[in-house]
């Protein structure tokens, strides 16, 4: 007989502790995505017909040819650029966080506090801040004689767009607005978090080193730092773009009802109108789907590529 | 040659240099902290302040930070009356050219220079740009002035509006605290079984994912079963899924709860009420049970229970997380096993090892899962948002939401619902700081 290859702490009861987890798992992750796999395929008003029809890949065609969406996907993808801008301002905060100075505990926990606060309440606090008579933001660009916008309403002809190219596309100011909200809640937050530990786990031998050979502290920070943490960046990376692509719900549903003229909406709060607005669980279901098939692709081709160039030491 | 001494001297001089020079480094360094720890803080105070204020002190211009109270009154044919003041114009002579011009109230400064803070006070004004020049400040003399105002007192002359000598209209500010805005806001929506909403989701969310998430991540660090690894791969793939596709069918799932519960009992009803079982004449006295009462049994009991709108269906998704286990597992992974094999060796099982050595080695683990699953769950909103319609169990971030919108320009009172929705976050977040670090480098760096 072949001895079988089970350790001392073999046992069966394994099972048994991953049951509760494995239960909920199956319930709300598992069976679920093959549900919407099936409902991408299907239409159904769920609220007026008792069974939902087949129609085969008619969501998706009508997905391809749906302007709406593209417009959203735009929107969504324009959110995002503030992603890189957000984790060069974690970095540069961490850096300078990583001197050497007291009362870093202070101070990060301070510049966590928006992060941790973040949900209805902050975006209420920001609607007053962007109040274009009486909020903050105005108020104080008033002070220093510059008329502010209507932040979440207004909008902005590009005189040079007109001028130099001749097209004339109105730009409202309430993507800037989230885009600033967004980095004034996510910089001191997890990613400065993640990369102040990335930077107190670099040897210092190495810059030792890096300082007999008189390195710059630039090439210091090019070749050292930089490379150190390539782990760290490639994880938040990955992280926030998965994130960026569901992101926006909040901010459109409480602030600007998608607005104006939908260019606050994005994937996921457009997910959330024909779910619950329009009663289409079919077509939410091959919009959402597109957005993990999407998201999955991404993924993998930043693995793919992004493997490269980190530095694993 | 050089001179011993005057190397030394040179010497000393660089180090002290260099001393002051990164003296003066770490200076700018905690200035630009600061000046980043205050665009973080201020938008708090913000709201804080604006809580406090009348109406109609949150939208004085210019904005003041410690919320005051404004009152106007002026002296008009002798008597005192309540008024507006509409303008204030001073008529002002010039010092440097001698000139005499009427230029408004607030381009008058009486004080000091900036630049020099101790010299004596002088009167200057900041007269009105011309087109293509800036506008300058000039030293002047005041020699009169006039207020524009608006009567407010009710009789014949209300609303007239008149002008009067300058000192005979007076603001008169005081410091006041609006505490008021609180309980009003408090009384304006259902903010008290608000809380007991979110509390018993918290908690439940909290303590059952803690829970849950050790049991398996225990499974996955410490116990051998076959597909062991193929299934924890496949937990951390499923931190990939967005949102929306798993929230979809169990959307639907609940709110066809009830329909499909009482499809189950009738189907129930129908296979046993067809089997010989039933005619059984003992268990005819139970039929009327199965034709009857298993039906609203589905429909009405079970599914208030457990269907859509019911705290099973706003705590229940929240239970289960891929990520507190491949946090915990990663934390379990580290543990030393010294202690495991010893009590395995005494005797104890898997249970009480989990219990007895693995959870009091990770307490520091499990209060850091607690601390954000507590935080992640007061502020879900998505979820309740769609599959709650009951009134008496919403959670406090939807129902500032429909606070904004029934309120929408009572921004004191707005201010004043986020600081009663914020503050349990604060203090979570104050008590448990340290946990959020340890969290956030546990979860983050080995993934």
């Amino acid at each position: 007989m072949r001895p079988r290859n089970r350790g001392v702490d073999f046992s069966w009861g394994g099972y048994a502790f991953l049951m509760p987890n494995f239960i909920g798992f199956m319930l709300f992750v598992f069976l679920p995505v093959i549900a919407s796999l099936l409902l991408s395929f299907a239409s159904w008003e769920i609220l007026r017909e008792k069974t939902p029809t087949f129609v085969g890949l008619s969501n998706f065609a009508r997905l391809l040819a749906d302007q709406d969406f593209w417009f959203y996907i735009y929107n969504t993808a324009f959110l995002m650029l503030g992603i890189p801008i957000g984790m060069a301002l974690s970095l540069g905060l961490a850096l300078l966080l990583n001197k050497g100075i007291r009362m870093i505990r202070l101070f990060r926990i301070v510049y966590f506090l928006p992060t941790v606060t973040s949900g209805i309440a902050l975006l209420v606090l920001w609607l007053w801040i962007y109040q274009p008579l009486y909020g903050l933001v105005n108020q104080t660009l008033a002070r220093i004689g510059i008329e502010g916008p209507d932040w979440l309403g207004g909008s902005v002809s590009l005189q040079f767009l007109k001028d130099w190219f001749g097209i004339d596309p109105t730009c409202y100011w309430a993507k800037l607005a989230l885009m600033l909200m967004g980095l004034w809640t996510g910089v001191g937050g997890y990613n400065m978090i993640l990369y102040l530990a990335g930077l107190q786990g670099i040897n210092p031998e190495l810059y030792e080193a890096a300082e007999v050979d008189g390195a710059s502290s630039w090439q210091k920070f090019r070749h050292i730092t930089w490379q150190m943490l390539s782990p760290t960046t490639f994880f938040i990376f990955i992280m926030s773009l998965i994130d960026g692509f569901q992101g926006g719900f909040q901010a459109a549903y409480v602030m600007t009802r998608g607005g104006p003229a939908g260019s606050t909406t994005t994937i996921s709060f457009y997910i959330f109108q024909q779910l619950y607005e329009n009663d289409r669980v079919g077509y939410a279901s091959s919009i959402a789907w597109f957005l993990f098939l999407v998201i999955f692709l991404l993924t993998i081709v930043s693995w793919r590529y992004g493997g490269k160039v980190v530095h694993y030491d | 040659m050089t001179d011993p001494r005057g190397r030394a001297a040179a010497d000393h001089r660089e180090l002290r240099r260099r001393r002051i020079l990164k003296f003066l480094r770490l200076g700018v360094l905690y200035v630009v902290l600061t000046v980043i720890g205050l665009t973080m803080v201020l938008p708090f105070l913000w709201m804080l302040s604006t809580s406090l204020k009348t109406p109609r002190a949150a939208v004085e211009i210019p904005p003041t930070w410690i919320p005051r109270e404004t009152e106007t009154s002026a002296t008009y044919e002798g008597k005192p009356v309540a008024a507006h003041i509409l303008a204030k114009t001073a008529l002002v002579k010039r010092l440097d050219t001698g000139q005499t011009l009427t230029v408004y109230e607030q381009a008058v400064r009486t004080g000091p220079p900036w630049y020099a803070p101790w010299a004596a006070p002088v009167t200057t004004a900041s007269l009105p740009a011309v087109l293509g020049q800036r506008g300058v400040r000039v030293p002047v003399q005041v020699l009169s002035s006039v207020a524009r105002i608006r009567v407010l007192q009710p009789g014949p002359d209300n609303l007239k509006v008149v002008d009067v000598p300058g000192p005979a209209a007076v603001t008169r500010s005081w410091v006041s605290l609006k505490w008021d805005n609180y309980p009003t806001t408090w009384n304006k929506l259902p903010f008290g079984r608000s809380y007991i909403n979110t509390a018993i989701m918290a908690v439940t969310v909290t303590i059952g994912q803690v829970l849950t998430s050790s049991l398996a991540a225990f499974a996955f660090a410490r116990l051998r079963f076959p597909g062991r690894d193929k299934l924890f791969l496949g937990y951390l793939a499923t931190m990939m899924i967005p949102e929306a596709v798993t929230l979809i069918p169990v959307y639907v799932l609940f709110v066809r709860m009830p329909e499909a519960l009482n499809w189950v009992c009738t189907w129930t009803n129908h296979l046993l009420g067809s089997t010989w079982l039933l005619s059984w004449w003992p268990l005819r006295f139970v039929e009327n049970w199965f034709t009857q009462d298993f039906y609203f049994l589905g429909k009405y009991y079970v599914g208030r229970i457990v269907g859509g709108n019911s705290y099973f269906a706003l705590i229940a998704p929240g239970l289960f997380s891929a990520y507190g286990t491949f946090m915990l597992r990663q934390f379990f992974m580290n543990l030393p096993r010294e202690l495991e094999d010893a009590a395995r060796i005494d005797g104890c099982g898997n249970l009480r090892i989990y219990w007895h050595v693995t959870v009091p080695l990770s307490k520091v683990a499990l209060a850091t899962l607690a601390t954000f699953v507590f935080m992640g769950s007061w502020k879900e909103f998505m979820w309740p948002l769609i599959i709650n319609t009951n009134e008496n169990l919403l959670p406090l971030q939807v129902l500032l939401q429909r606070f904004v919108g029934q309120h929408g320009s009572e921004y004191t009172l707005l201010m004043a619902g986020s600081v009663i929705v914020l503050l349990p976050v604060i203090l979570v977040f104050f008590i448990g700081q340290r946990y959020f670090v340890k969290g956030i480098q546990l979860g983050g760096v080995k993934g």
